[in-house]
C-alpha cells in the first residue's frame, strides 16, 4: 500500500453542481478544490445553503457532480454508487432502521458486505463497547434517548471499518450538554480508530474545538482553509472573520509595508497588522480585530494607545464587554476577563486609553 | 371571540345520535339475533339454537360459494395489493415524471365511477374480447376495483417514510434492491398489510360488479345469499350473513390497528 501513503484521502478537484433549470437555478458547488489528508479531522464549516452537505453527500455517492473530480486515496470515484464506495456516513436524524435492534443496525454493512457470521458477532461487540453500548445490544432505536442513538449511528457507520467517515451535523439534534461532551468523545474516536473524519457543521465552536483543519465555505465557495488557530486568528476576508467569533471591522490607512507586517493608522494610533492578502502604503483599508485582543487602561500606560469614550457596558459572566466610539467616530468592542481585575470595570462616559497586542489587527483582503 | 360549545351540549344530541345508530345497527343486531332462533321464522322468536349454523356449514350450495369467495377474494386483494405498491413507490419514490397527477387519479378513480358502470363495462370488455365468463373474470374485475382501496394506506405509509433511510442502507453497502429488501418493504409492512386486508374484504363483499362478469355456475357467497333470499327467508340466511360480517369486522379491524402502528 506504499500509493496509499502517499495519497491524500480525499481530493476534491475543481466540483462544480448546479441545481434546479432556467431562473430556479442555484449554484450549490462553483470550482471547489480541497485536499483532505490521511488520519485528519477535517471540518467543512459554513452557514446553512453554502454547499457543505451537498460536498459532503458528493464524497458519498448521493450526488454527482456536473464537473470536477472526486478521488479517494488517488482512485477515481466518480459515477461509483454509493453502495461501492469504501466510505461510510452518520447522518444529522441517525436514520436508525426502526425495524432492525441495535445489534443488527450494526450489522447491517456487514451483512450486506457478506462477511461471516462469527466476524459479524466480533464486531458488533467490539462496535457497541466502542461506543459503551454493550447492554442496549437488544433495544430497537425508539426505545434510546437521542445521544444513545448518536452513539449507534457512530457505531454502525464505523463498523465496517470505512476509510473515510462522514460526518452530517451529528451533533445538531442534541442538547447543549450533550453536545459539548460528544465533542470530545468524537475526536477521541478519531485518534482511536486512525480513520479520518469528514465533519459538516454550521457550529464554529463545534469546528474550533474537534478539527485538525477546517474549510470556510460561503455560496459554493471555500473561503479559507487551515488549522482552527490559523481561521480564528488569520482570517483572509470579512466572511470569514465575521462568520468565525466575533470581530470589530475598522476602516485604517496603510502607512508603512514591512516582509510580513502592515503598519496602520487607526485614529491617530500606529497599529501593526498582519496581511491577509496585497496591501498598498497610502490607501485605506479593512482590518478585523478580536475583542479580546484589545486591553484598556485608565491611565493608558505604556506604547502608542487609542483613546475613546465608553458607550455601554455589558457583564458576560466570564468577561466584560465594552462598546468604546474612538475619537475618528468608530465603534470598537474589547472584551476583559473578569477574573483577577482588582478595580470595576469603566463605566458609560468615562474616557480611556485601549491598545491593541502588536500583530492581532488583520488587515483583510476585501 | 365566542368559545363554541361541545356538540354533546346542543338540546337533541343525545336523541339524534341513538336515533342514528338505532337506525343503522338495530336491524343488523336483529339479523344476529334471529340467527340463532330456533323455530324458522325470521320475525318471532323461538329459542335458542345454533341449528341454522349446522345447516349453513353442511350446505354444499354455500360450501362451494365460501370456497369462490375465498379464492376471489385472497387472488384479487394480493394482485390488487402488489399493483398498489408498485404505483406508491412510483409516485412517491420514482424521478419526477409527466403525468404524475393524472396517474394519481387515474389510481383512485373507480372509488369515484358508479359501481353499476364499472361492472356493465367489464362485461361488455369481456365479451368483446371473447374472454370466457367465470372465477378469472370475477378475479380480473376485483384486483380492478382493489386497487384503490389498497393503494391509500400504502401511500399514506410510505409518505411518511423519510428518505434518508434509504440513503443510510446504500450507504452501508446494500444496492438499490436490497435496500428496498431490507430497509423500505419492512418500513412500508404495516401499510402493505392494512392495504391486503382492506381489499380482500372489499372483494369478499362485492355484489353488483361480480354478479355481472361471473359465469353460468360460478357463485360467491354474496350472490349465494341473495339467490336464497328470492326463494325464501330462513335463519340461515342470518347464520351466513352473521358468519360474514364478524369475518369483516375482524379484518377491518385489524386493518386498522397494523395500519396505525408506529414502525
Amino acid at each position: 500500500m506504499e500509493s496509499a501513503q502517499k495519497n491524500p484521502a480525499v481530493e476534491i478537484r475543481a466540483v462544480s453542481k448546479q441545481f434546479g433549470r432556467g431562473a430556479e437555478q442555484v449554484k450549490a458547488l462553483d470550482g471547489v478544490t480541497l485536499t483532505i489528508g490521511d488520519n485528519e479531522f477535517f471540518t467543512l464549516l459554513g452557514p446553512s445553503g453554502c454547499g457543505k452537505t451537498t460536498l459532503l453527500r458528493m464524497i458519498a455517492g448521493f450526488e454527482q457532480p456536473d464537473d470536477g473530480g472526486i478521488f479517494l486515496f488517488g482512485e477515481d470515484i466518480k459515477g461509483l454508487p454509493p453502495h461501492k464506495r469504501p466510505v461510510n456516513t452518520v447522518f444529522q436524524h441517525y436514520a436508525l432502521f426502526p425495524h432492525m435492534t441495535v445489534a443488527e443496525n450494526v450489522a447491517f454493512s456487514l451483512r450486506m458486505l457478506g462477511r461471516a457470521p462469527g466476524e459479524i458477532e466480533r464486531t458488533i461487540g467490539e462496535m457497541l463497547a466502542l461506543v459503551k453500548m454493550e447492554q442496549f445490544a437488544a433495544r430497537k432505536p425508539a426505545q434510546l434517548s437521542g445521544g444513545q442513538q448518536q452513539r449507534i449511528a457512530l457505531a454502525r457507520a464505523l463498523a465496517p471499518r470505512p476509510r473515510v467517515l462522514l460526518l452530517d451535523e451529528p451533533l445538531s439534534a442534541l442538547d447543549l450538554k450533550l453536545r459539548q461532551a460528544m465533542r470530545a468523545e468524537l475526536k477521541a474516536m478519531r485518534q482511536r480508530t486512525g480513520i479520518t473524519f469528514v465533519f459538516v457543521t454550521h457550529d464554529q465552536e463545534e469546528a474550533l474545538t474537534m478539527s485538525d483543519r477546517i474549510a470556510v465555505m460561503s455560496g459554493g465557495r471555500v473561503r479559507q482553509t487551515g488549522a482552527p488557530r490559523d481561521i480564528y486568528e488569520k482570517p483572509c476576508d470579512s466572511f470569514v472573520a465575521n462568520f468565525i467569533g466575533e470581530s470589530n471591522f475598522l476602516t485604517v490607512t496603510v502607512e508603512r509595508l514591512e516582509q510580513d507586517a502592515a503598519w496602520c493608522r487607526l485614529d491617530g494610533a500606529l497599529l501593526q497588522c498582519s496581511c491577509a492578502g496585497e496591501a498598498a502604503a497610502g490607501f485605506d483599508a479593512r482590518v478585523s480585530i478580536r475583542p479580546e485582543q484589545v486591553s484598556f487602561s485608565a491611565d493608558g500606560g505604556g506604547g502608542p494607545a487609542l483613546s475613546g469614550v465608553v458607550e455601554n457596558l455589558s457583564y458576560l459572566g466570564t468577561d466584560t464587554q465594552l462598546s468604546v466610539r474612538l475619537g475618528d467616530g468608530q465603534m470598537l468592542q474589547a472584551r476583559v476577563q473578569n477574573a483577577g481585575r482588582e478595580r470595576p470595570p469603566p463605566g458609560p462616559g468615562q474616557r480611556i486609553r485601549l491598545r491593541v497586542n502588536p500583530g492581532a489587527a488583520r488587515l483583510l483582503a476585501d | 371571540m365566542r368559545k363554541p360549545k361541545p356538540i354533546s351540549a346542543y338540546p337533541g344530541f343525545s336523541q339524534v345520535t341513538w336515533l342514528c345508530m338505532a337506525l343503522l345497527y338495530a336491524p343488523i343486531l336483529v339479523v344476529a339475533v334471529y340467527s340463532f332462533n330456533a323455530i324458522r321464522s325470521i320475525t318471532t322468536w323461538g329459542g335458542f339454537s345454533l341449528a341454522w349454523y349446522a345447516k349453513a356449514f353442511a350446505n354444499p350450495h354455500i360450501q362451494a360459494a365460501t370456497l369462490n369467495s375465498l379464492v376471489v377474494a385472497v387472488a384479487a386483494s394480493v394482485a390488487a395489493t402488489v399493483i398498489a405498491t408498485a404505483a406508491a413507490l412510483a409516485l412517491a419514490r420514482g424521478r419526477g415524471f409527466r403525468g404524475r397527477g393524472g396517474v394519481f387519479v387515474l389510481i383512485n378513480l373507480p372509488l369515484m365511477i358508479p359501481e353499476i358502470v364499472t361492472a356493465v363495462a367489464m362485461l361488455i370488455f369481456f365479451l368483446a374480447i371473447g374472454f370466457q365468463l367465470g372465477l378469472l373474470t370475477v378475479v380480473i374485475a376485483h384486483t380492478v376495483f382493489c386497487v384503490p382501496f389498497a393503494y391509500l394506506p400504502i401511500a399514506a405509509r410510505l409518505s411518511g417514510i423519510e428518505t434518508f433511510y434509504e440513503d443510510a442502507a446504500q450507504d452501508l453497502y446494500a444496492d438499490r434492491w436490497r435496500s428496498f429488501r431490507f430497509v423500505l418493504l419492512p418500513m412500508m409492512m404495516p401499510g402493505i398489510f392494512a392495504g391486503l386486508m382492506l381489499a380482500f374484504i372489499i372483494s369478499l363483499d362485492d355484489f353488483i360488479i361480480t354478479n355481472m362478469v361471473t359465469g353460468p355456475g360460478t357463485t360467491t357467497l354474496p350472490l349465494a345469499i341473495y339467490g336464497m333470499v328470492r326463494v325464501g327467508f330462513s335463519p340461515e340466511i342470518n347464520a351466513i350473513s352473521t358468519v360474514m360480517l364478524l369475518v369483516s369486522v375482524f379484518f377491518v379491524s385489524l386493518s386498522y390497528l397494523v395500519g396505525r402502528r408506529r414502525a
